[in-house]
């Protein structure tokens, strides 16, 4: 009896199909060129309704297999620090699992099925390596010494602190990244800023982000600072939007209660 | 029988025949820092002036392999560097491999944070004989009283680093005999010409013949604090009860960009050591003074 069990239950454990880990192809380019973008003052920044009609919302698809896929755009020094923020589909909270103390609000696991992940870098154009639109490459040089021995030079100039202090580092998925930018003493000078595509929604393989560069110092950016990313949901009944206005209004709990299909069991 | 454990014993062997080609190998040299180098005046209490010579006036000396050391970029001679990125920044020196003799450690208590080589204080006496008597600059307590007690401070430091040896203390250079007794175990020798001699191995250098073995020690300043110590480094601190300090440690890129560490005052490499086969012993002389 037991025999017969065994390979029955050791069977009921590969159920699964992983279909899900398998890229849906779409028409969305892998690769995307937004041109060249304009720089916010700090005025314009300042004031959120202009501020949100001047973001960047694109949307990249799934790159072939062993190829980097992303966006890129570009701006013009402005003898001033910019900073520049992107913010990929959707929102992302760890949920609060504490049996004292619990916080209400995170109650609820997140739903990650629209969550996608870009990871950002920043050159002076005269370094990228890559072919807009085309191919997506990075700032790394090469320096070959008076022995003839070489070494890779890294011309990024985003440099993110990690959790731990470490550099670089990214933040993880559906999370907001930002950089600041010391364009001092060059004025009209091109930089490009690569987004590479670190991981894609596992609902529709389109990750879809907002983007801005402004003129000032990266402060007070995070998950609300650039609204409404998620734009384009496969099934019209998740609205990854909503769930991001309950995110940045702290009504995630109502949310959630309300719309449970858009939230995981409590 | 015996067969499968023969077999396994010749596998385990084979292990440890295994080349794997690494372009990389172990340079071990001496290091001569000149007299001149160990030697401050000392002021007494009294005004007197007297001439000390000791190896704890040796700061902690770095040492590279780069590609080349040219004059001209500075006024001293330096390494060749990379591009220079940033116009207030020097260039990267890509050094292929380094090392030091002796680095920053805690002696416990904040006021000596970043001021004390490993391999120069064979005993709690002299570190207080040092800072309290030559450097003027006295070791003080949690609760800013000087401290004058070795018994003390070593309870102390036992305490601090939940240590019951001396072999657990880093700062202190001794070595323990059979007998139990502890004798000194510095880092350094004085040689028949007066000058101190090191012994030091630069592991997992890349190999690239011609290369050069340049380096310069970071003297004390008349403060009696170091260059390359960055003091903003958390090092073995402790964050309980009212402590609340960085305990210090050296910057990470010091070979990397030496510029920006070497001032007036540190003995540096005037020829740097030209290595031709893997197996040379470079003797490094630091007779450069930069003044």
């Amino acid at each position: 009896m037991n025999r017969t069990l065994l390979p029955l239950v050791l069977l009921s454990a590969c159920d699964r199909s992983g279909d899900y880990l398998v890229p849906v192809e779409t028409d969305v380019l892998p690769v995307l060129e937004l041109g060249e973008l304009y720089v916010l003052t700090p005025e314009e920044w300042e004031d959120r309704s202009t501020r949100e009609s001047l973001v960047t919302y694109a949307e990249v698809g799934a790159p072939s297999p062993g190829e980097r896929g992303g966006a890129t755009f570009t701006f013009l020094g402005v003898d001033a620090k910019v900073c520049v923020v992107v913010d990929p589909e959707a929102v992302f909270w760890n949920q609060s699992v504490a049996l004292q103390g619990q916080l209400e609000s995170y109650a609820w696991p997140d739903n990650y099925l629209d969550d996608g992940d870009l990871d950002m870098s920043i050159g002076l154009s005269a370094n990228y390596t890559g072919s807009p639109g085309i191919e997506l490459g990075d700032f790394e040089g090469l320096y070959t010494d008076s022995l003839g021995h070489s070494a890779t030079i890294e011309y990024d100039l985003c440099e993110m602190v990690g959790y731990y202090s470490q550099t670089p580092a990214h933040a993880g998925r559906a999370t907001v990244e930002s950089c600041e930018i010391d364009t001092r003493g060059r004025a009209g000078i091109e930089y490009t800023v690569v987004l590479r595509t670190f991981s894609l929604p596992m609902d529709d393989s389109i990750l879809s982000f907002a983007t801005a560069v402004y003129e000032g110092a990266c402060a007070n950016i995070d998950e609300c600072t650039l609204p409404r990313e998620a734009k384009k949901p496969l099934d019209p009944d998740y609205d990854f939007a909503g769930l991001e206005q309950a995110y940045c209004a702290n009504e995630m709990s109502a949310y959630c209660h309300d719309n449970p299909y858009m939230c995981g069991d409590p | 029988m015996r067969s499968p454990f023969l077999l396994l014993a010749s596998a385990t062997l084979c292990g440890c025949s295994f080349d794997e080609n690494l372009p990389e190998i172990e340079i071990v040299g001496t290091v001569t820092v000149p007299r001149a180098a160990a030697t401050r005046t000392i002021t007494d209490d009294e005004g007197h002036e007297s001439e000390v010579t000791d190896v704890r006036f040796i700061g902690p000396v770095y040492l590279g392999a780069f590609p080349d050391v040219t004059q001209g970029a500075f006024r001293y001679p330096h390494p060749d560097m990379g591009p220079i990125l940033d116009a207030a920044y020097p260039g990267d020196t890509y050094p292929y491999g380094g090392t030091s003799v002796g680095r920053f450690d805690f002696a416990c208590l904040e006021s000596v944070a970043c001021q004390v080589t490993t391999g120069r204080f064979a005993s709690f006496e002299q570190i207080l004989e040092y800072f309290n008597e030559w450097a003027d600059d006295p070791v003080l307590d949690p609760y800013g009283e000087e401290v004058t007690s070795v018994r003390y401070y070593e309870q102390y430091c036992f305490w601090y680093y939940y240590a019951t040896s001396y072999d657990e203390l880093g700062f202190l250079a001794v070595e323990r005999q059979e007998d139990g007794t502890w004798v000194p175990d510095l880092d350094f020798e004085e040689n028949e010409d007066g000058d101190f001699v090191a012994e030091f191995s630069m592991p997992h250098t890349l190999y690239v013949e011609g290369m050069k073995i340049w380096g310069w020690v970071d003297s004390p300043s008349q403060a009696y604090t170091f260059s390359t110590c960055d003091s903003d480094r958390p090092g073995p601190a402790r964050y309980d009860y009212d402590m609340n300090f960085e305990a210090g440690g050296s910057h990470q890129d010091i070979l990397n960009y030496p510029s920006l560490y070497i001032y007036q005052g540190d003995w540096i490499v005037s020829e740097a050591w030209q290595m031709t086969s893997p197996e040379d012993k470079p003797e490094i002389v630091l007779d450069f003074a930069y003044e």
